[in-house]
């Protein structure tokens, strides 16, 4: 077994999922509040790492290595989309006078 | 145990706070980090050693930079940081509202499948009760879990045909990214800047440039200096 898993109390998984909501609660409170395209990005990045939390969870609770597998291709898709999306960011906001997504209304009727 | 579990717990919870509180961009960041160290040590409780080095070579290594990248990009002029709130003033009151009740029906949600006790049961302990606690080490789990070859073998063995794909979306991503911040994307994106590129061409072949109509459909006014920052804009300009 892995050196950090110490034989103690155990941990319940309700405890890893409340934190993991919680970080997912904050990201989604964030998404909305902040107007800046970076933390906005950031708070979706709250986000997947608040899911992949819960996902590694429920993969030590059952004692299937799929859930990490699971995890880790949402990495991997994390980064992907961290990647076009900052390029979205430098394409719409470099013109701009401030990274603000009000500022945004072009499509504005 | 438990202790190490609180203790990153309350590191992730933290950074995720200061993700949301931070006034500026490099702050954010620094935050996130904070948030990913905490999340890497809980995937260390959870033996996922894999994920817990990936996680901090990816996020922490790879993604933290492309943001520093993206913010020293955008942050080289005067006003870096989001403007104060003139339009939906009401907003972040009613997003923390709503935040909260995402948060409530989750967590009832949770409790509520969490009921049904699923999966090994655990090691015994007078308080396991209703099967929430994870098993102990060894217990219930299968031989090796959690280690760097079980993720292996479930990676290459179980989900091939997935690994795959996603290396195909990591290509499209990178793919993505060259065609989006290319040079000539860069320069027609704003539609000033796209004017004054079309105004340069339509210069060039000498017929008259189509402006009035374009400028029609940008209702704020905007400040010509800032607004013709980029060298395309300048170039159209002079």
């Amino acid at each position: 077994m892995s050196g950090v898993a110490v034989p103690g109390v155990a941990v319940p998984i309700q405890a890893y999922l409340a934190v993991a909501l919680v970080l997912f609660a904050i990201g989604a409170g964030g998404l909305a509040v902040r107007r800046s395209p970076l933390a906005m990005l950031m708070c979706i990045e709250l986000m997947w790492g608040a899911a992949n939390l819960a996902l590694v969870a429920f993969a030590r609770r059952i004692g299937d290595m799929g859930g990490q597998v699971m995890a880790f291709f949402a990495i991997t898709v994390a980064a992907a989309e961290v990647a076009i999306g900052l390029a979205l960011v430098v394409l719409i906001f470099r013109p701009r006078p401030r990274a603000d997504v009000d500022d945004v209304q072009e499509l504005k009727g | 145990m438990i202790g190490v579990f609180f203790v990153f717990a309350v590191v992730a919870v933290a950074g995720a706070l200061g993700v949301v509180a931070a006034r500026t961009p490099v702050h954010g960041v620094l935050a996130l980090l904070v948030n990913f160290v905490g999340l890497g040590a809980l995937f260390l409780t959870l033996e996922a050693e894999f994920l817990a080095v990936s996680q901090i070579i990816v996020y922490a290594g790879a993604v933290l930079v492309l943001f520093l990248f993206v913010i020293s990009l955008l942050t080289a002029r005067a006003q870096p940081v989001e403007g104060p709130r003139d339009r939906l003033a009401y907003q972040g009151s009613l997003a923390m509202a709503a935040a909260a009740a995402l948060l409530g029906v989750l967590l009832a949600a949770a409790g509520r499948t969490l009921q049904v006790p699923a999966g090994p049961a655990p090691a015994g302990g007078p308080g396991a009760g209703a099967a929430g606690l994870l098993p102990a080490a060894a217990a219930g789990l299968p031989r090796g879990f959690g280690s760097v070859q079980a993720f292996g073998r479930a990676l290459l063995r179980q989900y091939p045909y997935e690994l795959e794909l996603v290396g195909l979306v990591l290509l499209v991503a990178c793919v993505g990214v060259m065609v989006l911040v290319g040079r000539r994307a860069v320069q027609l994106a704003h539609p000033a800047a796209a004017r004054a590129a079309g105004a340069g061409e339509a210069a060039d072949d000498g017929r008259p440039a189509s402006a009035p109509p374009q400028a029609r459909h940008r209702p704020e006014p905007e400040p010509a200096g800032v607004a013709a920052g980029g060298r395309a804009a300048g170039g159209g300009r002079a």
